[in-house]
């Protein structure tokens, strides 16, 4: 019923899994529980309740169990932030500590809403 | 922690343009062996690289090497998972996956309370703020994705990783367990509603035995004063057969009575229960019951004899009962021999068992267990008397007492009676 790991073109939502479509779809690289990655799923969840309540997906992607899934986003270090929608798609490195820079990054406004 | 947003710098790369070389040649040979480096490191050429950081330098490994304890983890029968500090769910292992029913793929990313019902909420959150080094435990259940409820037992550690705090989740499938117990706790209840029906329909019994037999005395008596009084009253106009008839009605309103104020007595026994405990000294009991049975005894030529017979707990009235019964059974159940009837008591465990054997008629091992029963009788009336409740007196008056009676016979060698009774608390063991 879900599309497998390897269907890495499908940014679109699949109904199947009953996610609704969202404006804006996160994927987080991490590699196991290392500090930072850790931190970067905090801080990312935190930022996106603030600024993005309702309007964002995040798929977290754990390296470690499949490393080959890093090919299709060309990931060369972990964590790290790709923003698949909007188009164009964004990256930002580190554990995303930074609110500003984020923003900046994935162009989006300060304020929430 | 500080921590930038940029990819960290490797040493040896000037901050800005210096040297002799024109700027585009020294910025080309830069960029050239970061290139170089990028290729190794992805290449897989390299374990780890060493970066300096303000303080100190750090070490950080490229392959995985914690991947045996991974490896173990995905492969345990129990279900694993790790919780960031803001409750996501940073990994979750084959068997969590499984006993949810879940990809991993959206589990992994959700938030934990994603995984349990409505009604464990609170218990997940609390379970969750366990400290640093400490553990803690609770049940709850796991909901799957179809709405299904798995029980299980969740045991909750903090890691602290250089500053963040991750928890360990380990879910153990409780279903097996849940399932026997419920099983068992059904069984149970079953059995005690079995248990009381028994009581309640015995009670029931006992109380119509003993309704029964105590109205019946009076009616009874009528009859039996009535037809006595009729035989005076028309006394020698009465032919032979009127007579004869006239004596049927009044046996037989005799033996009714006796048989009536035998169920009475048997009714009797063990109504209102353990009020009247006490010591009893058997030795006195026996000698009591060969004093009422003298009649008996002289009758049949008998010799009753006793060992030294212990003390016993229970009801005084019952137990003599009981030894009157036996002893004058024995007595009345004689073959050719002169009867001889012999008392004796062992300690077995928490009871005495005695023994009351005789030298009489015996009794067909077939009938051991039927004998018992109440106006079982092996004789036609007539060949000994009685109303046959005698021996079914003697197993209520044994079983209120906790003990149990049973015979060892064969026919013509003789009857031993065996029945057990509480010894008295301080009694010495032999």
């Amino acid at each position: 019923m879900m599309s497998g790991h390897s269907d890495e073109s499908q940014d679109v939502p699949d109904p199947a899994t009953g996610n609704p479509a969202v404006e804006y779809y996160l994927r987080l690289y991490v590699a196991g529980q290392s500090p930072n990655c850790v931190r970067a799923v905090d801080n990312l969840t935190r930022l996106c309740e603030e600024h993005l309540p309702g309007q964002y997906r995040i798929e977290l992607i754990d390296l470690v169990e499949n490393p080959t899934l890093a090919r299709g986003d060309e990931i060369v270090a972990v964590p790290t932030l790709v923003r698949r929608l909007p188009p164009p798609p964004r990256k930002i490195i580190g554990d995303l500590s930074q609110t500003e820079n984020v923003l900046a990054g994935l162009q989006l406004p300060e304020a929430g809403g | 922690m500080a921590g930038g947003a940029s990819l960290p710098v490797p040493p040896g790369v000037p901050d800005g343009v210096s040297g002799n070389a024109p700027d585009g040649v020294l910025l080309r040979e830069q960029i050239l062996d970061l290139e170089k480096r990028l290729h190794a490191i992805r290449a897989g050429g390299i374990d780890s690289v060493v970066l300096g950081g303000p303080d100190r330098e750090s070490v950080f490994a490229l392959t995985n090497t914690s991947r045996t304890y991974r490896a173990i983890a995905e492969n345990m029968g129990e279900g694993a998972a790790t919780v960031s500090e803001r409750g996501v769910v940073l990994y979750v292992n084959l068997m969590l996956a499984a006993m949810l029913a879940g990809d991993r793929r959206h589990l992994v990313g959700a938030p934990v309370t994603d995984m349990f019902g409505a009604a464990d909420q609170s218990t997940v959150s609390g379970l969750l703020a366990v400290a640093p080094g400490a553990t803690t435990r609770a049940e709850a259940n796991l909901r799957r994705r179809d709405g299904a409820l798995v029980p299980v037992l969740l045991a909750a550690t903090c890691l602290d990783l250089e500053g963040v705090l991750v928890r360990c989740l380990i879910a153990t499938d409780l279903t097996a367990r849940k399932e026997a117990e419920d099983a068992l706790a059904r069984g149970r209840r079953e059995l005690e509603r079995r248990s009381e029906e028994l009581e309640r329909s015995n009670r029931d019994l006992e109380q119509f035995a003993y309704v029964a037999s105590h109205d019946l005395q009076e009616p009874l008596r009528m009859v039996s004063s009535y037809t006595t009084l009729l035989a005076e009253d028309l006394g020698d106009s009465l032919d032979d057969t009127a007579r004869r008839h006239l004596d049927f009605a009044h046996d037989g309103a005799a033996r009714m009575q006796q048989l009536v104020s035998d169920l009475l007595h048997y009714a009797r026994v063990s109504r209102g229960a353990d009020t009247g405990r006490q010591r009893v000294d058997c030795d006195q009991l026996v000698e009591t019951a060969t004093v009422d049975l003298h009649e008996a005894i002289a009758a049949a030529g008998a010799t009753v004899t006793h060992d030294p017979l212990p003390t016993v707990t229970g009801m005084r009235t019952e137990i003599e009962q009981l030894f009157t019964n036996l002893v004058g059974n024995a007595v009345k159940f004689r073959g050719e021999e002169p009867v001889r009837v012999h008392v004796s008591a062992a300690r077995d465990g928490p009871m005495w068992r005695f023994s009351v054997a005789d030298n009489g008629i015996g009794i067909d091992p077939a009938q051991a267990e039927t004998i018992f029963d109440v106006f079982r009788r092996l004789h036609k009336p007539g060949s000994y008397p009685g109303t046959g409740i005698g021996l079914a007196i003697c197993k209520k008056v044994v079983e209120h007492h906790g003990g149990r009676i049973w015979v060892e016979s064969q026919p013509g060698t003789g009857a031993t009676f065996r029945f057990t009774l509480p010894a008295a608390d301080n009694d010495q063991v032999d």
